[in-house]
């Protein structure tokens, strides 16, 4: 009468949810295929066409790769937005029954087991993402090939960005099943999906900043594709990194480290394992109350609550320079966001006495944190390693050295950069010189401002890097007016530190792109005299070899004599100054030489890009020297 | 055969089940009755494997229904409020039920679509309350279960429609030995249909018998006796209850009709009869003796 074997097979459930869960979304999937299409292969379409009829514009193979890429690029912020609200919608589609007692009744006294449930949901709402995403991108790349792209730049590049939109999809379907899974009622699991991802990266963000104006030599620098700063947060991990310049040619990644996609695999299959054994667990009658466990709605309130809280203290701070106003922020932002949160989870303000327990545990986290930082995060502020340790030590002074970059100019790498100049320190001399001065630093820091207080104010950064043998990294970093502006003692200090360290000569050569240029690299060059009262005249000037590598040299000497500015900034407070400024060979084919070592022996042509103009003050007599010898500026142009 | 052992369920700090213990044969019509809370639609939950059992055990042929596909294929669960796929015709629900129940006759769907009066071709959500549960009881029979386990699906239902039910499901019993249990808080519903009763109250289950045992071994009787006798006049008899209203005198007697006949006749009446005991009545009586307020309960 009965069979046993039917439907007994896990397989068989699957199947069974799936395809009936495929037919609940049919519709879905035709529409975000629809509006996948015109939001991206029909506005790639219409950009190529533009690009070609373009008659004003001579177009080229790169012109046509670059428009293609930018275009995919650009458009892909709009996929990944409309994917990300679709996979929240078949979310709720696909789960809301657990939400439900009167579905949770049907779905649960079914002859199928809650993993085969979950699963064959789990993945038509995977099938019911990916197919729009895979037809689309594949219409893309046929796109790409009709406008005779590159098939293996378009396959690749094209190819590489689907498989990240895919894996990021996963990964927020994933979650959002979690949160699904989780919670009593489908309002519960949206606000929280938005709670969590809005509030995680924020959270990490505001800590870093906070944590970076307390503890001496901390500066967290986070990018949007830094894999901590949104790795629970997978919409923010999808949709963030896109508003970061791409990187281009084979870069299936979007730009993001091998790092962040492992984490995003791992996270991924870990939230399915977790979603498939609290949904083994959790229990029927939870439809409709909030929360099937407790624990996501403890996490997602702490973290709005300290988000919140110190979110808003870092913007008084900042706003006032006040560090009392740091404590009023914290304070009046994190209650607000508590009883806000009580009240929208609990749907009034019945359990709001109760939760205050829950408030008393994120006050003294913070505590706990602040008195952490302020006391020097257990010798972190004071820690510099012994030279045996150094092999290398990185200086990055924003404005106190030139700033070029070098980029590939062969044809099939697509102005790929390949270095850029990174003063450092690798005498065994000049490196116990800048670890005695830091040392000294530290240890009267500790001294005078122990525990440490919150700055007020935050300026460029100066950071050493030490490389250590054993392949550690130390990194410190500290705020840096360069201009001696400082107002209170412990930045006046810390401008003191950093003039020191960039007087080192080494730092000056490394620093600076004329100790790496070689006569050949040199197209042509102009002299700017600008005077306080006269108007700029601007002197162009063709050199001989031996000329370019006469005034080389002279600018070297006055560079390292103090009397040339090689740095980014070039103005100084002075009346009348002469500008000289070099225009680079494009592209420039690499000779043996510092360039070269630096670019790890770079065998191809590249393009030298940044800084190009060098400040002659008034005791610059090397350089003077020589256009005078040559009588640039007062024969005017001197073609030779 | 469904055997339940210490079964006991918690919502928080509400015991719904407080270990309860009794068994139901296969092919009966068993009836769950008791007041709202009493724990009638718990128990049917359980039962049906969508909740998990706090203590204790339950087993549907020697097998715990939750989580078990295989006992789950042999039992229908109609809820109190059924469920149907959003925007579904009953045919929708034919097509998703073909899938999973193993028994589904196709033949027998179409019977049940010409036997009640509703459109297979509408949407169930248009429809009135008693015709939605026409719609589920379609299903539940077209899925031919073991098990049918009804919560209040008299409820909306015409007298009409409540007797094509009854007749319809007895059918069912009587051809394929299905096990039928139906929770309902009225037991005038249950009166003419089932064959044993379960009475819960608070979580427990106050008392199980078969129906017709319980009906047979009661007995009402009214008799106008002049002078009104003491109770103890009518010893040897197990008297239940006894209610006078002058010389009118209105007892429920547990024992034989001719054995309490005998007895009333010696006490020269100058009328008696012997009527018949409605289902409440029987439960009222039973529930008094045990102690229990049955209008608490009832009601």
């Amino acid at each position: 009468m009965t069979s046993t074997i039917f439907l007994t097979d896990g397989w068989r459930e699957f199947k069974v949810t799936f395809w009936m869960a495929l037919k609940k979304i049919r519709g879905m999937i035709a529409l975000l295929m629809l509006l996948m299409f015109i939001g991206f292969p029909m506005i790639i379409m219409i950009m190529m066409s533009n690009v070609v009829n373009n008659t004003q514009q001579v177009f080229t193979v790169d012109t046509l790769n670059s428009a293609y890429t930018d275009g995919v690029s650009l458009m892909l912020i709009f996929v990944m937005m409309l994917l990300l609200i679709f996979t929240v919608v078949i979310a709720v589609m696909l789960f809301c029954y657990l939400h439900r007692k009167r579905s949770v009744d049907l779905f649960h006294s079914l002859p199928i087991r809650r993993t085969p449930m979950l699963l064959g949901r789990y993945f038509a709402g995977l099938t019911a993402l990916f197919a729009p995403i895979l037809l689309n991108f594949i219409i893309v790349s046929i796109i790409g090939l009709s406008y005779r792209i590159d098939m293996q730049y378009s396959f690749s590049f094209v190819g590489g960005k689907m498989l990240w939109c895919m894996l990021m999809i996963a990964a927020a379907l994933t979650f959002s099943v979690f949160m699904a899974v989780c919670t009593g009622t489908s309002f519960d699991m949206v606000i929280s999906i938005l709670g969590v991802n809005a509030a995680y990266p924020l959270l990490i963000y505001v800590s870093s900043v906070f944590a970076s104006h307390l503890l001496p030599g901390l500066k967290i620098a986070l990018t949007p594709k830094t894999t901590v700063l949104t790795a629970f947060s997978p919409f923010a991990a999808g949709f963030l990194p896109l508003f970061y310049p791409f990187g281009r040619n084979g870069d299936l990644t979007g730009g993001v480290s091998a790092g962040f996609l492992i984490w995003w695999i791992l996270c991924t299959l870990i939230l399915l394992g977790a979603s498939i054994f609290l949904c083994r667990r959790r229990k029927s009658e939870c439809a409709e109350s909030n929360f099937a466990f407790p624990i996501p709605k403890i996490i997602i309130r702490f973290m709005v609550t300290a988000v919140s809280g110190i979110g808003f203290g870092v913007l008084l701070l900042m706003a006032t320079g006040m560090p009392v106003s740091f404590f009023i922020g914290v304070i009046s932002g994190s209650l607000a966001a508590h009883i806000v949160v009580e009240a929208v989870y609990s749907r009034g303000f019945q359990q709001m006495r109760k939760s205050f327990a829950w408030y008393g545990v994120f006050a003294a986290s913070f505590l706990l944190f602040y008195g952490v930082l302020a006391t020097g995060f257990f010798g972190y502020d004071t820690r510099v390693p012994n030279a045996a340790e150094v092999e290398k030590i990185e200086v990055t002074a924003p404005n106190s050295r030139a700033e070029n970059q070098f980029y590939s100019a062969n044809e099939n790498e697509h102005f790929r950069k390949i270095g850029e100049l990174s003063p450092s320190i690798k005498d065994k001399e000049n490196i116990g010189k800048v670890l005695n001065i830091h040392r000294t630093f530290t240890e009267d820091n500790r001294k005078t401002f122990f525990p440490y207080a919150l700055k007020g104010r935050e300026y460029e950064n100066f950071v050493l890097t030490y490389h250590l043998k054993n392949g550690g990294v130390v990194k410190r970093s500290y705020s840096y007016t360069y201009n001696n502006s400082a107002e209170d003692a412990a930045q006046r200090r810390s401008d003191e530190m950093i003039e020191q360290i960039t007087q080192i000569d080494e730092y000056h050569k490394t620093a600076s792109i004329l100790f790496y240029l070689e006569p050949e690299y040199i197209d042509s060059l102009n002299i700017s005299m600008i005077s306080k009262n006269e108007e700029a005249k601007e002197i162009p000037v063709v050199l001989n070899r031996n000329e370019k590598t006469e005034l080389l040299e002279a600018l070297r000497k006055d560079c390292l004599n103090g009397t040339v500015n090689c740095a980014f900034n070039p103005y100084r407070n002075e009346e009348n100054f002469m500008n000289i400024v070099f225009r680079y060979a494009d592209p420039v084919t690499l000779k043996d030489g510092e360039l070269k070592t630096l670019l790890g022996g770079y065998s191809g042509k590249i393009n030298i890009r940044g800084t190009n103009n060098f400040a002659l003050y008034s005791n610059a007599v090397n350089t003077k020297a020589v256009i005078d010898k040559y009588g640039w500026c007062k024969s005017g142009s001197t073609a030779k | 055969m469904i055997e339940v052992r210490n079964l006991t369920k918690k919502f928080n700090s509400v015991n719904a089940l407080d270990g309860i213990s009794f068994s139901i044969g296969s092919g009966s019509l068993f009836g769950l009755v008791g007041s709202n809370g009493a724990g009638k639609s718990t128990f049917l939950r359980t039962l049906a494997g969508i909740y998990e059992p706090d203590g204790g055990e339950i087993l549907v042929d020697g097998k715990t229904p939750f989580e078990n596909s295989d006992v789950k294929s042999k039992l229908f669960f109609i809820s109190d409020y059924p469920y149907f796929l959003p925007q579904a015709t009953l045919n929708d629900m034919a097509d998703f039920y073909i899938r999973i129940y193993p028994n589904w006759s196709k033949k027998r769907y179409e019977e049940l679509c010409r036997l009640f009066p509703i459109s297979a071709k509408d949407k169930i959500s248009n429809m009135s309350k008693g015709m939605q549960r026409q719609a589920a009881l379609i299903c539940a029979l077209a899925a031919q279960p073991d098990y049918l386990l009804l919560d209040e699906i008299f409820d909306g239902l015409d007298p009409v429609m409540r007797q094509l039910l009854k007749r319809i499901v007895s059918g069912e019993v009587a051809q394929r030995d299905m096990t039928v249990i139906v929770a309902s808080h009225n037991l005038r519903e249950l009166e003419d249909f089932c064959d044993h009763i379960g009475l819960f109250h608070k979580g427990g289950v106050v008392f199980e018998r078969d129906l017709d045992e319980l009906k047979l071994g009661i007995n009402k009787v009214q008799a106008v006796l002049k002078p009104t006798p003491d109770i103890r006049e009518f010893a040897p008899l197990d008297i239940v209850k006894m209610e006078n209203r002058g010389s009118l005198v209105n007892l429920v007697v547990r024992g034989s009709k001719e054995e309490i006949l005998n007895k009333i006749n010696s006490l020269h009446p100058i009328f008696v009869e012997i009527l018949p005991l409605t289902l409440e009545e029987v439960f009222i009586s039973e529930m008094e003796v045990a102690g229990y307020d049955i209008d608490n309960i009832l009601n």
